[in-house]
């Protein structure tokens, strides 16, 4: 592919060129995009045998040991670069980043109607928590929260668009009171976020608010009061733009979607593709606060693995309390994760011989990390969002009708669920997995090429972001594929 | 990757020294050296006087290349080898090339590729090698 490089070339004569160029780097994303796929195929079929031998009911399934599973997916992701870098022309890069248009805004009833609805389910949400049967699935308030919201409202976040901004019950009820409008700390940025994140899913895992109506009630209620609290100081916008660790998770997780709110209307694009843009992330506390989207889903998965049993019941056994070792291994992995992914940024530098600043290509690679966080989301939550989804609407038109009739409320004793999911469902979740990691290398190959003039240092500035990308894959992994327990203590 | 050493910083001795007119041109080139003379520091600090002081803190937490050899006369983006800032003209200020930096552009743009072709065999025998290296380990572990 040696051609003339694309400013001196006249567009009439060398138009031939430029298609049998275009034509050339098209095909061999085609190829790549087939191998890909081939791998992950393979790896879902890894995935599934080796999900049939940890149920051990599937007669007949080839156990594959796990070290040769987590292998595998580390290669897939790791051929991914190698297929990726094979696509070198700066145009047709742009050109899949830049695919997109604009829609009309919707009109000011519809996102009316979506505030309106947003304060009605949170209203119905805290009332039936606190007032509602005990039983985890009979009470409406832990299916909106854990399968409406969670699992299937995050999860069009980041497939769909951001619409968190207009649906977000707390920022509407907060716009209505009197604020100080003090001047916010700029020093402090986004760090209350990450801390308020934190604080959030470690409330999430060590508290019963999966399968206590009330606790769950409360800390909404909770949190209610620190959001009014923080708009009544600081203004609305400015809590929920910058400190609500939410609306910022779901700020970056909307970079993420086909679809965009601008100033001209709803922008779309292809999903994935408004993560290489520059400006997304800025200074050290928005990349940790990145990191630890990434990381609490991992924690969630982690403390759930037989692993983590054995160790807190090790820990304890030292005479620590338990709530102190669950609080401990969650600060010091986030700070792991943290310094591995400072680590691979300083190689980029190193790798990439530039003179960008290493806190400058940290911030440039970490969106790609939300397409990993989000693929690992959806592994995560699709399983438990399709089989209780039936339950939630069962409850809930129940329950609805009892609150409109002024009845106690009284769903059906034993609602709907889907009873199983297909055997091949545990590949999937497995593919979902891989499928962020794959957007993630892309992300990361065209945010390369977007940064520097010389290619050869496009593909050796991404060596730090691939390994890393290659460990969290087998770590994810392992996480996803391990047998569920309980964890201890709790 | 063995083919990381494909551009050492070394180069920058080679390109210039291959013969004396390919040496004179990058310093007759107005800033591609920032340390050469004052017209040139002034012409390359122009477009930051001219933007307010924010765009050039943001610029200084973007880069530290102070001490870079090489600058870009346009945007002043520092540069470790004499190829990137070729390479970067070409492609960011393609409307005001002159015709060494065209020239240079050019020379780049094709040693580049030549290194990129290097890499694509690279990169094949590296996924060769993972290919075969899965297959014969499934094959093995029982």
């Amino acid at each position: 592919m040696v051609s003339r490089p694309r400013s001196f070339r006249h567009p009439g004569r060398d138009e031939r060129s430029t298609a049998h160029r275009f034509a050339v780097s098209l095909s061999a994303f085609v190829v790549a995009v087939a191998v890909s796929l081939s791998a992950f195929v393979a790896a879902a079929g890894v995935a599934t045998a080796h999900a049939g031998a940890v149920r051990s009911a599937a007669p007949g399934t080839i156990e594959v040991p796990t070290w040769l599973f987590l292998l595998t997916g580390g290669g897939a992701v790791g051929a991914s670069f190698l297929l990726a870098s094979f696509v070198t022309d700066r145009r047709f890069i742009r050109s899949i980043h830049d695919w997109g248009g604009t829609l009309p805004s919707p009109g000011r009833l519809l996102r009316f109607v979506g505030r309106f609805v947003g304060v009605a389910i949170l209203l119905v949400t805290v009332y039936v928590g606190f007032v509602g049967p005990d039983t985890q699935l009979r009470n409406l308030a832990i299916l909106v929260v854990w399968v409406g919201w969670w699992g299937g409202y995050v999860a069009s976040v980041y497939l769909i668009g951001n619409t968190w901004p207009t649906l977000n019950p707390f920022r509407t009820l907060a716009e209505l009171l009197p604020s100080l409008d003090r001047e916010y700390p700029e020093r402090y940025g986004a760090w209350p976020a990450v801390v308020g994140l934190l604080a959030l899913i470690f409330v999430e895992v060590v508290a019963p608010i999966g399968d206590e109506p009330q606790t769950l009630a409360a800390v909404i209620v909770a949190y209610m009061g620190v959001s009014f609290l923080g708009s009544v100081v600081f203004g609305s916008d400015r809590w929920f733009d910058t400190v609500d660790p939410i609306s910022r998770t779901f700020e970056f997780y909307g970079h993420a979607a086909p679809i965009a709110r601008t100033d001209d209307g709803l922008q779309f694009r292809l999903p994935g593709a408004g993560l290489s843009e520059a400006g997304l992330v800025v200074g050290r506390d928005q990349v940790a606060f990145v990191v630890a989207v990434l990381y609490v889903t991992t924690y969630d998965g982690f403390v759930g693995t037989n692993l983590w049993a054995g160790f807190v019941i090790e820990l304890v056994g030292f005479g620590m309390p338990p709530l102190l070792g669950y609080l401990l291994v969650y600060l010091v992995g986030f700070l792991l994760f943290l310094r591995v992914y400072w680590w691979s940024a300083r190689l980029a530098r190193r790798y990439g011989d530039t003179y960008y600043s290493v806190e400058y290509l940290a911030e440039r690679f970490a969106p790609s990390l939300l397409a990993i966080a989000a693929g690992y989301h959806l592994a995560h939550n699709l399983g438990v969002m399709l089989s209780l989804s039936p339950t939630l609407l069962d409850v809930g038109g129940s329950t609805l009708v009892d609150l409109a009739s002024g009845a106690t409320i009284s769903p059906p004793q034993n609602p709907l669920t889907l009873a199983s999911l297909p055997s091949w469902f545990s590949g999937l979740e497995l593919f979902f997995v891989l499928l962020g990691h794959l957007v993630a290398v892309w992300v990361a190959h065209a945010v390369a090429y977007d940064l520097f003039p010389d290619r050869l240092q496009a593909v050796h500035s991404q060596y730090g972001v691939t390994a890393v990308m290659v460990l969290y894959t087998m770590v994810s992994l392992w996480i996803v594929s391990e047998p569920p327990a309980t964890p201890p203590y709790l | 990757m063995t083919d990381s050493n494909s551009t050492p910083r070394t180069d920058r001795t080679d390109d210039s020294g291959t013969d004396d007119s390919a040496a004179d041109a990058p310093n007759n080139e107005p800033a591609s050296d920032a340390r050469s003379t004052t017209p040139t520091q002034e012409q390359s600090r122009q477009p930051a006087s001219r933007t307010d002081q924010t765009t050039h803190a943001e610029k200084q937490r973007r880069v530290d290349g102070d001490d870079a050899a090489f600058h870009c006369r346009h945007c002043g983006d520092p540069f470790v080898e004499e190829r990137h800032l070729a390479l970067h003209r070409g492609l960011r200020h393609a409307d005001d090339l002159s015709a060494e930096e065209l020239e240079a552009y050019r020379d780049a743009y094709a040693d580049e590729e030549a290194d990129l072709k290097r890499f694509r065999l690279v990169a094949l025998g590296a996924l060769v090698v993972l290919y075969f290296g899965f297959l014969f380990v499934y094959a093995l572990v029982p």
